[in-house]
């Protein structure tokens, strides 16, 4: 199901494949019991501390706008550990961008309608797709009070991404504006709100205490997009029944 | 001036918002015009800060992101030694945003090369400025994948090899790192530097994760042994992306090794360690300049140089055993390795711009075939002269100052066989620098002719490097300013005879 990369190299004299000898195996893996033996020692040998964060968090809990701490810690507290993630989540996208730039046109998802799905496949995406999505909008919202949020919803919405472009009849054009758009939303959503709030607040990312449930709902929302598309977007570079893209330099 | 503290958030925002425009705009023109203006401003913030930071009594700025101060939020943290790294990594990226503008000019790799460059400046700024060792990872996962993005936009199939070995040395060195916050979290209860540096003891599991930091940060700074991946990955990117790779993202994990050795970890690191931390770099600076000595190729010879130049950075182990301040980014030789870094990272940065501009001219890099080549790219030439002098360590250039400091350093310690291996060193970089230069020179039997030039460049590209060699001499004659402005020299425990004064006439 997944493509290969073919070099041309590898086309004329096949690689050769590596294999560690076994004296080497053994060596590595006695070293490395070794070395975790004393790292259980070590943890053994030292006292845990009492309660590390848990109390500071609970305690402001309160303040930050939601009632999970998950949420809390990820979104408020050190929301900006989180703005990083996502920042790497984008540069993962930016990897796996198939390069062709064969087609021009900015509409973002192509429809055939001669194309026949099957009846299994129209079936599932008629009542799983949507039942995704709706569970992904789920996820999201239920964040701000049990375990959920923006990750688990952007792999929900792109599992009914999957679902939707594996199919025949509807194809996603990655070369679009519209799509880019979708990959960076929660980065670009990310840093305006935090700067917007610092406008009234005076601090990067510090949200009024009034309105952070709600800002927190909508930098997750939009961080929601943009992670269901980067893991879309990994299905289908990989994966590919869409655009072909040569690796050749 | 409590606005430089509130700007300090646009080191990393700025260059993370140039990289989302950079995804949408997808016009590589537009992409060079914002990256060079962003470059500008960034530039001037940088400097602003570091020239507020001497004017604190404390010689700290602090930010609390989202408001939430320690132990419970995220705080950025500069002192004067890393607003001098974030002034360099934007300096840098001036001239190397300017020099990418023309050599991508005419490539489609363009297009992903603008936003990933900005992610990757974004981690090292997020780097530099954290004060916090879970953000620290999560900065270090930026520069990681960044830079693997960028050595992989190349291509070819040794650049996809390299930049796959880079990645995966790159994940197992984080995760080390991972592994080590767990274990520190575990026992002090907060992730904030400072406080941890108040609290650390020489606990089984402090030593422990001091152990992992230093396996992890040593496989990403590429200390001998554990260099293998770096002369493919520097040598098989593109010009600014070798620069900025042998320039800057190696010198982020090596801050942190001192950091956590020399500071935050401090009781529970033992001389042991850190003379062993000095052998390992007398080692790399030997077998780096040796393997330099025998490349075929002209960038797997500046790449082997890195490796040699990291070696020179660890000798700052040793030379702080026994060291009594109670700020160890402060004394003689923190002055000298701070000095060696910007030293490294300008010389470097000019002589892969002019390793990619021979590459451009000549289309290859194969040394042996580039006889007789300075008729044919003087200004290239002698950038790469200017710069390998720095190497070497030849006056007036900044590098012969950092390892004046280190030479007079080791003998205040009484650790005189550390002398033999910098003069080694030295000897060695000018034996691969010559080699090259000589050929570069030769008069007779060219085996690089006019009819070998594959394409003629803009001078701006030779030009950006020779703007880096320049600065490597500039920095040469202004040594002292360098070393106050870091604030790691301090004046009353210089020892025998070694001042600031008789330095600055040595520069003269």
């Amino acid at each position: 199901m997944f493509k290969e990369i073919i070099f041309k190299e590898d086309a004329i004299n096949k690689p050769e494949k590596g294999r560690l000898p076994t004296s080497i195996a053994v060596l590595c893996g006695v070293t490395i019991l070794a070395l975790c033996t004393l790292l259980v020692g070590a943890l053994i040998s030292t006292q845990r501390h009492s309660e590390g964060l848990q109390q500071v968090v609970s305690s402001m809990l309160n303040k930050s706008g939601v009632e999970n701490p998950v949420t809390a810690v990820l979104l408020n507290f050190r929301s900006y550990d989180t703005l990083l993630e996502i920042a790497v989540l984008l540069i993962v996208a930016i990897v796996m961008l198939p390069q062709a730039t064969v087609s021009k046109s900015l509409s973002l998802i192509r429809v055939q309608q001669s194309a026949d799905p099957g009846l299994i496949m129209s079936s599932l995406l008629r009542f799983l797709a949507p039942t995704l999505i709706i569970m992904g909008g789920y996820m999201l919202w239920t964040g701000a009070y049990s375990p959920g949020g923006a990750f688990q919803a952007g792999a929900l919405i792109a599992g009914a991404g999957i679902l939707i472009f594996t199919n025949v009849q509807y194809q996603v054009n990655m070369q679009s504006f519209a799509f880019r758009a979708l990959l960076s939303i929660g980065l670009c959503i990310f840093i305006l709100s935090g700067f917007a709030v610092a406008l009234q607040t005076g601090q990067f990312l510090e949200y009024p205490q009034k309105y952070a449930s709600a800002i927190i709902l909508f930098i997750e929302t939009a961080a929601t997009v943009s992670i269901a598309t980067t893991l879309l977007l990994l299905y289908l570079a990989v994966a590919g029944t869409q655009e072909e893209f040569n690796h050749d330099a | 001036m409590d606005n430089i503290a509130a700007l300090l958030p646009a080191l990393i925002m700025l260059p993370l918002a140039v990289s989302v425009c950079c995804v949408l705009i997808k016009n590589s023109r537009v992409c060079a015009a914002i990256s060079i203006i962003s470059a500008a401003a960034l530039l001037i913030l940088s400097a602003g800060t570091l020239l507020a930071i001497n004017t604190y009594e404390a010689g700290v700025l602090r930010y609390a992101f989202a408001g939430w101060s320690q132990p419970l939020g995220i705080e950025l943290q500069v002192s004067g030694f890393t607003a001098l790294m974030t002034a360099l990594t934007c300096l840098l990226v001036f001239v190397l945003s300017i020099y990418s503008s023309v050599y991508f000019s005419s490539s489609d790799k363009a297009i992903r090369f603008w936003p990933l460059w900005w992610l990757l400046i974004a981690g090292l700024n997020a780097l530099f400025l954290s004060s916090d060792i879970f953000n620290i990872y999560v900065a270090f996962e930026l520069i990681g994948l960044a830079a693997v993005a960028l050595i992989a936009i190349e291509n070819s199939r040794a650049a996809l090899i390299a930049a796959l070995r880079y990645l995966l040395v790159s994940l197992l060195g984080s995760l080390c790192y991972l592994l080590a916050v767990a274990l520190l979290y575990r026992e002090y209860g907060t992730l904030d530097l400072v406080q941890l540096a108040s609290m650390t003891s020489d606990s089984a599991s402090s030593t422990a994760a001091l152990m992992l930091i230093t396996i992890g940060l040593c496989l990403k700074t590429a200390l001998f042994p554990l260099h293998f991946w770096l002369p493919a990955a520097h040598g098989g990117a593109s010009a600014p992306v070798s620069a900025v790779l042998s320039a800057l993202v190696v010198k982020g994990s090596f801050y942190l090794i001192a950091r956590f050795w020399l500071d935050i970890l401090a009781p529970a690191a033992s001389d042991a360690g850190l003379i062993i931390l000095g052998v390992f770099g007398a080692a790399a600076i030997l077998w780096g300049s040796a393997q330099a000595l025998f490349a075929s190729r002209l960038k797997v010879m500046v790449a082997y140089s890195t490796v040699a130049q990291i070696g020179y950075l660890f000798l700052l182990f040793p030379l702080m055993v026994g060291n009594t301040q109670t700020n160890a980014f402060e004394g003689a030789a923190m002055g000298a390795i701070t000095y060696l870094i910007v030293a490294h990272a300008t010389a470097k940065s000019a002589m892969f711009l002019a390793a990619g501009n021979i590459m451009r001219i000549a289309g290859h890099d194969n040394i042996k075939q580039l006889k007789g080549l300075v008729r044919h790219c003087p200004l290239s030439i002698f950038t790469f002269g200017i710069a390998g002098a720095s190497l070497i360590g030849l006056p007036p250039s900044a590098g012969f100052i950092a390892k004046w400091l280190l030479l007079s350093n080791s003998i205040n310690t009484g650790q005189w066989w550390w002398v033999i291996v910098i003069l080694s060193g030295g000897l060695l970089a000018a034996a691969y620098v010559f080699k090259f230069l000589n050929l570069a020179f030769t008069k007779d039997d060219d085996t690089f002719t006019k009819a070998d030039i594959v394409r003629k460049i803009s001078p701006i590209m030779p030009l950006c490097a020779l703007a880096l060699a320049l600065l490597t001499v500039v920095l040469g004659f202004n040594a002292q300013w360098l070393l106050d402005i870091s604030g790691t020299l301090v004046y009353e425990t210089t020892g025998q005879g070694f001042t600031v004064q008789n330095l600055a006439g040595v520069a003269q």
